[in-house]
Formats: C-alpha cells, sequence, structure tokens
C-alpha cells in the first residue's frame, strides 16, 4: 500500500495545477478549494508514512526506484545511468512533514485576491518542486525539483508582490539560479569521481556516498572533496540566505504575498540547509571535518550579524527575515562542530526555523490584512483590538527567542552542546544571538501589542474561526517539540549516528 | 510522600489551564476560588513531604526519559530533599496568600481572569525549578519563571512604562541567563551530563572532557557562569536594574516576585548546586564580594526613594545581596535561612504596601501619603511587623537570620564584607522606617477626598497580611538556640553538612540590634519628630550624595549611553553596510557579468526568458569546465 505514496506526494499538486488550468478563471471560490485538496491529501499521506516509519532504521524507506536514462557507452565508455528513485530516511522525514504542514496551512491562510486562479497553479508547482527536493534520491532528480521552484517563485513574487516586484523577482531569480549552477556544478564533479570508483556513472545519493566512503585515498583525493565542498557550499551559503549572500531574503520577504512568505521562510529557504546535511555531511564529511573552523566562523557571523542588523529593522518583514537568518546561523555551527549533539541540533533548528516562520509570517499577514500595514512604529497597542493575535504573536516571538518549553528552545542548546565542545570560544560570542534575539523581538512586540492603542487601530477585528487552525497547529507542534524532544529526536537519531560514526572512522 | 511531589507545581499547572479553557470572562470568584484551592493543595502536600523529609531525610530523585542524543540519555523528573521541601512549602504558603489577596486588590479589572493565569504559571514554573533533578530542567524552568515575571510586570500592557519595564526585566536577567547556559553546556560538554549527583561527582574528581583548561580554572569559570545567571535572577549587582523597574507590575505580583518566585531562583541555585561553588575558593571570593556590594549599594538608594514599592524592592535587592554573601562565605545554613525568614517578612511588605497603594486610589508616591494609621490600622500595624522583621529587631525573624549572616562574614575572617553588612543593617533599618513615619504618621499630604476614602479592604486582603505577621514574627525562633537550631538539622538530614555553623554569640546580637536602632532612631528624629529636617540635608552638603543616591548612582544612564546606544548604533552601521555594501556589491557583480553583457536595459523588464537562458549557458560552461577540470572527460 506504501508503493507510490512517495509519488502521490510529489505529484498531487502537480495534478491539481493542472486540474486548475482547466477551471474557468471567473470561477469563485473554486481555485482555492482545488489547490486544498491537492494540498492535504499530500499531508494525509505524509502523515501515513509518519505513521509507518520506523526510526531504529538509518537507511531509505518506502523507496520507489525506476531507470530513467540509461546510456551504455556514454563518457569513456561508462554505463550512464539517472534513476527515478524517491525515498525517505530519518533527516527527509521530518523536511517531509514540514513541507506538508506548511503548504497545506499556506492555502488556507490564502485571502481571496485577482487572478487566483493563476496564482493557485504556480503555487502546486512550486509545491511538487519542493517535495521533490526533500524526497529526489537521485541527484539529477533532485535538481531539477530544485529548479522547479524557481520559476512559479519568479512569478508569484513578480506578479503577486508588493511596490518592487518586479526587482525582487529578478533578484530572486538571479540569487537562486547562481545557486543552482553552483550545486549542479558539484553534483556533476560528485557523478563522475563516484564513476572512477565503481565504474558506472549514477547520480544516485547512496552509492556515490558509498563510493566515497569506500574510495581508497588515491582515488578520490582529499583535495578534490575539498574543492567539490567549496563550490557546493558557496552554493548553499545563497540558497540557504547567509551573509554575506542573504540579501535576497529580506527583499523577498518584504515583497511577497504573506501566503509565499510562510512557504519561503517554513520550506523553501531550508533547502540548502538540507543539501548540506544530505550531500555535506552525509557525501563529503571529510571535507565538512576540514573546513569547520571556517564554516563555524561564518555559522557565528550569521548569528551576530544578523541578530544587530534585525534590531534596527523598521519592518516586521525584514526583521523576520534577519532574524531567520540568524538562526540559521546556529545551525552552521551545530554542523561544524561535526558531533552529535551540533548535527542533532542544526537538524532541530532548521525544523524549528520552519515551524515559526511559518507562523510568523502567517501572524504578520494577519496583522497586515487588517491594519494595512508591517511597519513596527506604525503599529501599538494591538492587544487590546485584537487580545488572540497579539497573544499567538508574542507565542511566535517567545518561541523564536528561544523560550523553553518550545521548539527553539532544544534546538539552540543541543546546536551549542556541540558547538562547545568543539568551538568553545565561538560559540561563547554565537551566545549574543541568544541576548540579541530577545532584545529586537521583545522591542517589536513593546511597539507592537503593548503601550496605547492609537485610534485608528482601534475597533479591528479579532483572529476569525478560520485563522485558528494554522495558529493552532503550529504552536501546538512548537511546544510539542520543545516539551518532548523525542518525537524529532527519535526521527533523526539513527541517521545521525550513522553519519558521526562515518566521520569517527 | 515523597514520590507524590510532582504533584505540587501539577496544581497551579492544571488551574492555569482550566482558567485558560474557561476564558476571560470568568467570574471573578470561581476564578479565584481555583487558584486558591490548587495553591492550598499544594501546600498541604508540601506539609506532608516536610514532614516525610523530617522524618527519613532526601531521596535519590525520580527520573524518565526525555531525549537521546547519541550516546547519552537526557532525563527529567523531581526529587525532594530537605532544602527544596523547605522552598516548596514556602512558596506555596506565600502564593496561596498572594491569590487571596489579589480577588482584592485586583477587583473589577478587565483582565482578571488572564491575571490568575499568569500568576498560576508563575507559581507552577518556580516549583518546577525547585524541584528539578538536573541543571536543563533547572534552566528550562528558569527561563518560564522570567517569561511569568515579563507578563506579570507588564500586565498593565497600556502603560508604555510597564510594557518598557517588563520587556527590561526579560532582557536584563537574560543577559544572567546566558551565563547560565554556557555555564551548564561546559558542564553538559565536561562532565556528559545535567544531573546534580552527576555533576557533583564529577567536580569531585576533577576529571573532566576539556582539555583546553586545567580542571581548577575550568571549576571556576562554570563556577563564575553559573554564578552570573544567579545575578540576573536575584538581581545582583550590576544586574540589579531591572527588579526596581518591575515595580510597575501589580503590587501581588511584585509580592510573588520579591518573595517566593523569581529572586529567590538565584539564591536557591547557588544553594541546591553549592559543591560546584565550593570547589574553587575564588568562586565563592566572587560571589561573597558581588553579595556584599549589593548589600551595601542597594541599601544606599534605598535611602532616598520615594515611591514605596521601590524602597521595598530596593531592600529586596540588598537583602538578596546579604544571603549571596553569605554563600560566598559559606554560611550556607545562614544563607538559606534568611532566604525563608525573608520570603515571609517581603510578603508582607509588600502587601501592606499594596493595602495602603489600594486605599489611596493607586498612589505609590511616599510624599503624598501620611496619617495614615488611623485609617488603616492593621495595615499599619503589620507593616510594623514587617518592617521591624526587616530590620532585624529581635525577636523578629529577620533578626535571627541576619545576625548569623553577620557572624558568619565575621567568624570566617572577612571583615570588610562584614562591615559592609554592618553599615547596610543600618541603612536597612533607616530605610523602611522612613517609609513607615512617612506613610502612617504625621499628615496626610495628599488630596484630602482621598484621605477620607482610605479604608481598610476587606478579609481578603487582611487575613494574608495577619496570616504574614505571625510568620514574621515566629519563624526566626526556628533556628534559634531556644529551638536548638532545629532548622540546621532539618537541612543536613540524612546528608552531609554543608558549609560553616558557628555557635549563637550574644555580643553580634547586641551589635546588630543596636546598629539596627540607631537606624530606627534616626529615622524617627528625621521623620516623626522632624528635628532633623531631611530637606537641609538634601539641599546642603550631603547634596551630592542625596543626589548619587536618588537617581540609582546613575547605572541606568550608564548603561544606556555604554551599552543599549552603541549596540543600536552598530546595528544601524551594519544596516548601512548590508544596503549599500554587501548587497550594492552583488548588484554590481551581477549586473556586471550576467545582464551587463546583454545591456541594461533588459536588466529590470524581467524577461524570465532571458534570465533563463543565461543561467542556462553559465551552467553549461560550469559543467563543461567541472568536467574537464575533475577529469571525468577529457
Amino acid at each position: 500500500m506504501m508503493g507510490n505514496l512517495l509519488t502521490l506526494i510529489v505529484f498531487l499538486p502537480l495534478l491539481g495545477a493542472l486540474i486548475l488550468g482547466f477551471v474557468p478563471r471567473s470561477a469563485n471560490g473554486q481555485p482555492k478549494a482545488i489547490a486544498l485538496i491537492a494540498t492535504f491529501l499530500p499531508l494525509l499521506f505524509a502523515f501515513i508514512l509518519y505513521g509507518n516509519f520506523d526510526s531504529a532504521q538509518s537507511g531509505m524507506q518506502f523507496s520507489e526506484s525506476k531507470e530513467w536514462i540509461h546510456i551504455a557507452h556514454a563518457f569513456q565508455d561508462k554505463e550512464l545511468v539517472i534513476g527515478y528513485s524517491l525515498g525517505v530516511d530519518g533527516l527527509a522525514m521530518p523536511f517531509l512533514l514540514l513541507t506538508a504542514l506548511v503548504t497545506f496551512l499556506g492555502v488556507l491562510a490564502t485571502k481571496s485576491m485577482q487572478r487566483a486562479k493563476e496564482f493557485f497553479i504556480w503555487y502546486l508547482i512550486l509545491v511538487t518542486g519542493l517535495y521533490g527536493c526533500f524526497l529526489a534520491q537521485d541527484l539529477f532528480l533532485f535538481f531539477l525539483f530544485l529548479e522547479m521552484t524557481l520559476v512559479p517563485m519568479y512569478f508569484l513574487i513578480g506578479i503577486w508582490g508588493g511596490d518592487r516586484k518586479g526587482q525582487v523577482a529578478t533578484k530572486f531569480l538571479i540569487y537562486r539560479g547562481l545557486a543552482s549552477v553552483g550545486i549542479l556544478v558539484s553534483f556533476v564533479a560528485l557523478a563522475f569521481k563516484a564513476a572512477v570508483v565503481t565504474g558506472t556513472i549514477t547520480m544516485d545519493m547512496t552509492s556515490i556516498a558509498q563510493a566515497f566512503a569506500k574510495a581508497p585515498a588515491d582515488a578520490i583525493t582529499a583535495g578534490f572533496k575539498h574543492g567539490i565542498f567549496l563550490v557546493l557550499f558557496l552554493a548553499i551559503l545563497i540558497e540557504e540566505a547567509f551573509f554575506p549572500f542573504h540579501t535576497w531574503l529580506p527583499d523577498t520577504h518584504e515583497q511577497s504575498p504573506s501566503t509565499i512568505s510562510m512557504v519561503v521562510g517554513g520550506v523553501l529557504m531550508k533547502i540548502g540547509a538540507y543539501v548540506l546535511f544530505r550531500i555535506g555531511v552525509g557525501i563529503l564529511p571529510d571535507a565538512v571535518k576540514y573546513y569547520a573552523t571556517v564554516i563555524a566562523v561564518i555559522g557565528v557571523i550569521n548569528i551576530v550579524y544578523a541578530a544587530l542588523v534585525a534590531m534596527v529593522q523598521k519592518d516586521w518583514r525584514r526583521l523576520l527575515a534577519f532574524s531567520a537568518i540568524s538562526h540559521m546561523g546556529v545551525v552552521l555551527l551545530g554542523v561544524a562542530a561535526m558531533n552529535q549533539e551540533g548535527l542533532q541540533g542544526g537538524i532541530f533548528m532548521t525544523i524549528s526555523s520552519g515551524l515559526l516562520s511559518g507562523l510568523l509570517f502567517f501572524l504578520i499577514g494577519a496583522v497586515r490584512e487588517r491594519t494595512g500595514t508591517t511597519i513596527i512604529n506604525a503599529l501599538g497597542g494591538l492587544s487590546k483590538p485584537m487580545p488572540v493575535l497579539a497573544g499567538f504573536l508574542l507565542a511566535a516571538a517567545l518561541g523564536s527567542l528561544g523560550l523553553p518549553g518550545m521548539s527553539g528552545f532544544i534546538s539552540e542548546i543541543l546546536a551549542f552542546m556541540g558547538g562547545f565542545a568543539a568551538f568553545p570560544g565561538l560559540s561563547a560570542v554565537g551566545t549574543l544571538g541568544i541576548i540579541f534575539a530577545a532584545v529586537y523581538l521583545l522591542w517589536a512586540m513593546q511597539r507592537t501589542t503593548y503601550g496605547p492603542t492609537t485610534a485608528q487601530l482601534e475597533g479591528l477585528s479579532d483572529a476569525r474561526a478560520i485563522e485558528y487552525v494554522p495558529m493552532v497547529v503550529f504552536v501546538a507542534l512548537i511546544i510539542l517539540i520543545g516539551v518532548y524532544p523525542s518525537i524529532l529526536g527519535d526521527l533523526v537519531n539513527h541517521t545521525i549516528s550513522s553519519y558521526v560514526t562515518r566521520i569517527g572512522g | 510522600m515523597v514520590q507524590n511531589a510532582w504533584l505540587i507545581p501539577l496544581f497551579p499547572l492544571v488551574a492555569y489551564l482550566l482558567l485558560f479553557v474557561l476564558g476571560r470572562r470568568a467570574q471573578e470568584g470561581i476564578v479565584t476560588g481555583i487558584s486558591v484551592l490548587a495553591a492550598l493543595a499544594g501546600f498541604i502536600v508540601s506539609l506532608l513531604i516536610l514532614s516525610d523529609v523530617n522524618a527519613n531525610g532526601a531521596q535519590a530523585p525520580y527520573v524518565f526519559h526525555w531525549l537521546t542524543v547519541g550516546q547519552h540519555s537526557l532525563s527529567m523528573g523531581y526529587e525532594v530533599t530537605p532544602l527544596n521541601a523547605m522552598m516548596l512549602t514556602v512558596v506555596t504558603f506565600i502564593s496561596t496568600l498572594v491569590l487571596l489577596f489579589s480577588k482584592g486588590y485586583m477587583h473589577g479589572d478587565e483582565r482578571y481572569s488572564v491575571f490568575y493565569q499568569y500568576l498560576n504559571l508563575f507559581i507552577f514554573s518556580m516549583l518546577g525549578l525547585v524541584i528539578s533533578p538536573n541543571l536543563l530542567q533547572v534552566y528550562m524552568f528558569w527561563e518560564l519563571v522570567g517569561l511569568c515575571s515579563f507578563l506579570l510586570v507588564g500586565f498593565w500592557y497600556f502603560k508604555p512604562e510597564a510594557a518598557a519595564a517588563a520587556k527590561k526585566a526579560f532582557i536584563v536577567t537574560r543577559i544572567g541567563d546566558v551565563g547560565l547556559f554556557i555555564g551548564i553546556v561546559l558542564i553538559y560538554v565536561a562532565t556528559g551530563t545535567f544531573e546534580y549527583s552527576g555533576v557533583f561527582e564529577a567536580f569531585q574528581a576533577k576529571k573532566f572532557a576539556i582539555d583546553w583548561i586545567t580542571p581548577d580554572h575550568l571549576i571556576t569559570l562554570i563556577g563564575i557562569l553559573v554564578f552570573i545567571g544567579a545575578i540576573g535572577k536575584s538581581a545582583q549587582f550590576p544586574l540589579h536594574t531591572w527588579l526596581p523597574d518591575a515595580m510597575e507590575g501589580p503590587t501581588p505580583v511584585s509580592a510573588l516576585i520579591h518573595a517566593a518566585t523569581m529572586v529567590a531562583a538565584g539564591v536557591y541555585l547557588v544553594a541546591r548546586a553549592f559543591p560546584i561553588f565550593e570547589a574553587s575558593p575564588d568562586t565563592l571570593t566572587v560571589i561573597g564580594i558581588i553579595g556584599g556590594i549589593t548589600a551595601i549599594f542597594a541599601a544606599l538608594i534605598g535611602l532616598t526613594q520615594n515611591d514605596i514599592k521601590r524602597v521595598v524592592a530596593y531592600s529586596t535587592v540588598s537583602q538578596l545581596g546579604y544571603m549571596v554573601m553569605a554563600l560566598g562565605v559559606s554560611a550556607y545554613t545562614a544563607s538559606t535561612f534568611h532566604l525563608m525568614t525573608h520570603a515571609f517578612f517581603k510578603a508582607l511588605l509588600f502587601l501592606a504596601s499594596g493595602s495602603v497603594i489600594h486605599a489611596i486610589h493607586h498612589n505609590q508616591d511616599l510624599r503624598k501619603m501620611g496619617g495614615l494609621w488611623k485609617k488603616l490600622p492593621l495595615t499599619g500595624w503589620t507593616f510594623l511587623v514587617g518592617a521591624l522583621a526587616l530590620s532585624g529587631i529581635p525577636p523578629f525573624a529577620g533578626f535571627w537570620s541576619k545576625d548569623e549572616i553577620l557572624l558568619g562574614a565575621y567568624n570566617s575572617g572577612h571583615y570588610v564584607l562584614f562591615t559592609l553588612a554592618l553599615i547596610a543593617a543600618f541603612c536597612t533599618a533607616f530605610y523602611i522606617f522612613r517609609v513607615f513615619f512617612m506613610t502612617f504618621t504625621g499628615e496626610f499630604r495628599g488630596e484630602k477626598d482621598v484621605y477620607d476614602h482610605a479604608h481598610e479592604s476587606g478579609p481578603v486582603m487582611a487575613i494574608p497580611l495577619v496570616l504574614l505577621s505571625i510568620m514574621a514574627i515566629v519563624v526566626g525562633f526556628l533556628n534559634s538556640p531556644l529551638m536548638n537550631n532545629a532548622f540546621e538539622h532539618f537541612l543536613f538530614k540524612g546528608g552531609e553538612e554543608i558549609g560553616n555553623v558557628y555557635e549563637a554569640n550574644w555580643g553580634m546580637a547586641g551589635l546588630a540590634t543596636l546598629v539596627a536602632l540607631l537606624g530606627i532612631g534616626l529615622a524617627y528624629l528625621m521623620y516623626k519628630k522632624q528635628s532633623i529636617k531631611p530637606e537641609n540635608l538634601a539641599n546642603g552638603a550631603l547634596r551630592p550624595l542625596y543626589q548619587l543616591s536618588l537617581n540609582k548612582f546613575y547605572v541606568d544612564e550608564l548603561y544606556h549611553y555604554v551599552i543599549v546606544k552603541p549596540v543600536v548604533w552598530i546595528g544601524h552601521i551594519l544596516n548601512f553596510i548590508d544596503k549599500w555594501i554587501v548587497d550594492g556589491i552583488v548588484h554590481l557583480f551581477g549586473e556586471g557579468t550576467l545582464i551587463g553583457s546583454l545591456g541594461l536595459k533588459y536588466s529590470q523588464n524581467g524577461q524570465v526568458q532571458t534570465y533563463g537562458l543565461v543561467t542556462l549557458v553559465g551552467a553549461v560552461l560550469l559543467i563543461g569546465f567541472a568536467m574537464y577540470a575533475v577529469g571525468g572527460v577529457k
């Protein structure tokens, strides 16, 4: 029964987009209904898979694999195999669930708009791309799905964005286009080098990882691994919006419709982190270890730099973008530590940041819908007209600043437990981020929800019934992970252990 | 009974959830009823546990698995020791009374139910902290306590001062928390565990998994880092600035923060984790000095404040300084005993102040009070009991515990600290009786209308005052020679003695009492008889000193200009760099290489095909190069 669920998850949204194509443009509400179904079914299937997932295994589960492209005599007379293969392991599972959740809640949160049909067509294509990225077990397939996220995003920002939409959409495209190039280059290099060892050119991630793990030192030199990792890492820095390649993210968040901000902050920008874990740590652990200090330094720079810049932002959406960059810096620190605590903390932080970003951008979207602005100083005293939204915003801000009992804290402390074991000095600097996060978030909260209510903000309506769904679901998960982190930890523990053993050996 | 200790924090948690579900329109009586019953149930269980521990001593913690991290397993759980059995009892007792008192004080508030929700969450967090058997769990509840004080200090969120004070409380304590955070993370890295018992063993054996520092230095480093957490939470110098501002919260909250929850957490942590600090003489010295400075520093500020709650707040800072100093000089018993006695008389002083404030229409300015004894006799009497206890007049509670601290400092040879503490004791007696005389004696200095309407507020506010007064009178005897130092015997039941214990010294007791009486006498002369005019002192030769004290030694201003402003400036500078340099260079780079060749006029028209093409061409070139370079194709 589990046979084709992964394929269904990936392509149901695309099918939804196709169906939407036949819906007349004038149809009211239909596009959203179709999009809801096309994102809800994958959500349902993802949870079925989760229920049947065996977390005691470290390998791929529910795998689907078909030979797709086969050339018997490709380069240097070697066989070339590209597979259509999907699978989930302990690393991919949390990302699958995150994608399912955020993309569904994103549709739910979408307000009626101009050209809704086209919006949802692009949106659903984007969703297929996102699922594909986390489920593909073949580098070539992964790359296709990654490219599949690019074009829809360009139109989603470019058509439904804010006043600088054209410029920002282009910026998004160029940045992430460049990142794709880096990723493609490193993938090709990985495949060809693995072929030197195995004799077959394959793009299958597991085979490549095994080839790299087993290859004698003279077949795949350390220098080669380092070089290829640098190209990949550069791409990840862009993809994940790390300093100094981060400037597309605040612009994107500022100019995107709030649904798209939810998906970008919640899922899309996490692809970079996923690649870092899957390819960087999974295939090139020696190189990660070799550049550990560099990675840690970049991580700490991001933590502190983005936090300081966040402090002076005037727009909530830019503040949240920098906040996310700062938090993702913690991921780099955890990865650089290359120990169990650090890697686990890194994955926790990525997922936690995804959930919190999804929630925060939803809430800021809801505030904007009512007040017409996201400029912090134009708000104030929102607790009075909308106590529920203000309460959830406070919960989200607290989760984001790492309050224990919520997902951010356990992520942060695990990453630092790893970080302090490997880089005590750098980690100590990184803890500044914990203080700064409290400063910029509470300062923004103070100016947004506290204080006297201005006349034009009085009488605004509080949360509607439908808006409780995303808020409650997000907060429940954030608290669940904070109070009972094993729910996430048990999933990823074995996969990470297998990575760590490889590093140790 | 000890295995049921988890019930104690559960009661207020359930009360919180119940109130949350009932919503903000729940009836006031029901809200208070649920909350008081929950706290009372906790108090009863605490008493049972107290007697169990008194009979059987400390028992092994109860733990369950929480999270697997590779080879390590992190656990959560609860434990009962004599120290935390005492804390549980005190916290639940005071909480019950504060919850009851709030019914009168918060009556008619729009968010009455929300206030009780927060109070219950606050009590839950503090109780959870107290029964934690490991440092990770302590840290989690530690932060939750901070959150609740943030919510409660900022309860009247529409007041800008309250919003600012709440934020300040959270951020300043968080600076300390990061010290604690690093401390416990280093403990984990060094010892592989967060459990108290495991950590203490490792500290005794001095075997650590950290090699970039010698074991002895590591012990000192960790001790100081953990202590920084206590500095923030217990409002020690130099992180004391949040506590007086926290007065913006409703007065019952102040009573809770100052007596039972929040600030007690810092002292409790140092006491509970004492082996960590005891392992390094340097750490103890730092603790002693910080405590001594705080005791005198806050006492000096307390001399001149005009807000009734602020004076009491500075007295808390100062008294916490005593406790911390006592730990620093290894007067462990004296410190924990003062923690307990102080909880009672400080809750009393705050609730009595609250009763005054409530009676005169939420005015807190001492300069607009006076002559209230006739209007508020019960409040006056109970405040007097609290003031006598705080001043250390025998036989009130504060006398016994403060005397032990002075003795501990003197007998361990810390004469400077001893002198500071003695001067602070004089100041304490002076400022609290300054408040007493300015509030209850003389003529009323506010509007006549307000005075005419002032009256006592009924049993829900009177009962807590009376019960706390009784405690403030009798609780000191627990560790007096009159009761054969029962508290001390209880504290070390079934375990080893910690720190130094000294025989009672009647000479020291006499000296301490004399100093306190001198302070009271001076306050009497200045504010009752007015034979020495305070204004003359303030505007005369002592003016610079007066200004220094009145302006709290300008510490807030110093922080504002030395830390806050520069950090915000750095933020602005980095933001500028981010916008114009980081983004600018990328723009140049992008436009120069990719788009420049196609002509700038295409760069802004959003031709996605163009960019797609450029990307594709670039990709093909790069792949070709890569394949060539890595040797796959030749």
